[in-house]
């Protein structure tokens, strides 16, 4: 069986659903475009297809080579394989997105995803330039142990990649049963929420079933408009500072802390942990947000 | 797409430039100056234990700075058509005066630079650095 590089395939279409989706954003006032944000989304989406060509992409290789040479079992390349390999690598997907939301070290690169104030269809491009090693090496190569072969998995994950693509619009606003096992604009549109009642949630790539089994789903209200970006926004459109803004950030607190525990805790704590507390993490900002509630 | 490496991404290039084109001409309408209204919204959500008690906002509405009840500060700045805010302590932010203003760095990478023309500064300037 041979496994086709889709994403070469699927590019001319992204940029067509682009140009599609700023038609229709301007004749039906429902979605908006910012330039100058969609061309910093742009840029780190084209940054981010070379960044691997630095050494990454070999350094995965040769993991994944390793890896199926030491399989557990065979796994042979049919329909079935793909189908179970496309569904464990969602669940992959699943642990792995949220991960890089509840732990400051992966936070650094996936934050890069979440810097837009706007959300349109140049928001699914705008992509990391680190993080993609130790993601893949972390979380796919159990999949390879496992006997499942390398392109296969490589393949999914691109099927993955290009579903999670469409999500990305406020032009669709619910889609009935679909949205019960499929993730949607919808439900993505709350994963890149700021407001309090939607923070971390619907960690989902393909299947939004993940998040209804571990308790992160939280559906889109009608009565509370999401607001996109993070919870500080970033003020700048430049690149390299989308691209290293937390890194920055981890580095200077790192040399300021007072203590090892309190280094380790700026890196791999929650995002916005501090030792002093001074410092708000999501979980502090939707405490805070459900006190008020109950107070009001 | 083509396998040599400089071709491709000079025609990746070329593509961003005509989405960029694109989203520039069918979304071209000038973002509104900040007031004291749109910058106390966008505080309360970003910032909703910052209670505001006084403003100072630049002249040409591109940022507004904002003295809170416990004596800290935060800045909003318009970002393209959005808002960013920035929520800080007294002495904490860099502070530049300039000829008709002054300018208020928040601490942190990527955050905004508040530039705010405004007629007196010099109270706001000392409060700033936490005198």
């Amino acid at each position: 069986m041979e496994f086709p590089d889709i994403i070469a395939f699927a590019v001319p279409a992204f940029a067509a659903l682009v140009l599609i989706e700023i038609a229709v954003a301007k004749l039906t006032g429902r979605g908006r475009y910012e330039a100058r944000d969609s061309a910093a989304s742009l840029i780190m989406g084209f940054g981010s297809e070379l960044a691997p060509l630095l050494g990454g992409a070999a350094a995965v290789g040769a993991v994944f080579y390793a890896a199926y040479e030491f399989r557990l079992m065979d796994i042979p390349n049919t329909w079935w394989a793909v189908l179970l390999c496309f569904v464990l690598d969602d669940l992959r997907y699943y642990w792995w997105h949220r991960i890089s939301h509840e732990r400051r070290w992966f936070w650094a690169s996936h934050v890069v995803h979440h810097s837009s104030q706007h959300y349109n269809l140049t928001t699914a491009l705008r992509q990391t330039w680190t993080g993609q090693i130790i993601g893949q090496v972390l979380f796919k190569t159990p999949l390879i142990f496992l006997g499942f072969h390398p392109a296969m998995v490589l393949f999914v994950g691109a099927v993955n990649l290009i579903y999670q693509f469409w999500i990305h619009t406020e032009l669709i606003k619910r889609m009935g049963p679909f949205e019960w096992i499929f993730n949607t604009p919808s439900h993505h549109r709350v994963h890149h929420a700021t407001n309090p009642r939607y923070l971390d949630a619907n960690y989902a790539g393909t299947l939004i079933i993940w998040d209804r089994m571990f308790g992160t789903f939280i559906p889109e209200s009608d009565e509370e408009k999401p607001r996109y970006g993070i919870v500080k926004n970033l003020g700048v459109f430049n690149p390299l500072m989308i691209a290293f803004h937390e890194w920055i950030g981890i580095a200077k607190d790192v040399v300021s802390a007072r203590s090892f525990k309190d280094a380790m805790g700026y890196m791999f704590g929650p995002p916005g942990w501090s030792p002093d507390g001074s410092r708000m993490t999501s979980a502090m900002i939707k405490e805070r947000w459900e006190e008020t509630r109950r107070e009001g | 797409m083509t396998g040599n490496l400089l071709i491709d991404s000079a025609i990746s290039l070329g593509v961003i430039a005509v989405l960029v084109l694109a989203a520039r001409l069918a979304f071209r309408a000038p973002s509104p100056p900040l007031d004291v209204a749109r910058a106390s919204e966008r505080l309360a959500f970003d910032e909703p234990d910052f209670a505001p008690t006084r403003w100072l906002v630049d002249a040409g509405g591109r940022a507004a700075l904002a003295e809170g009840a416990n004596g800290d500060f935060a800045v909003v700045c318009r970002l393209g058509i959005d808002l960013v805010t920035r929520r800080f302590p007294a002495g904490a932010a860099a502070v530049k005066t300039e000829a008709n203003g002054i300018v208020v760095v928040p601490p942190g990478a990527g955050g905004p630079a508040a530039h705010i023309n405004a007629g007196e500064t010099a109270e706001w300037v000392r409060k700033l650095a936490g005198e």
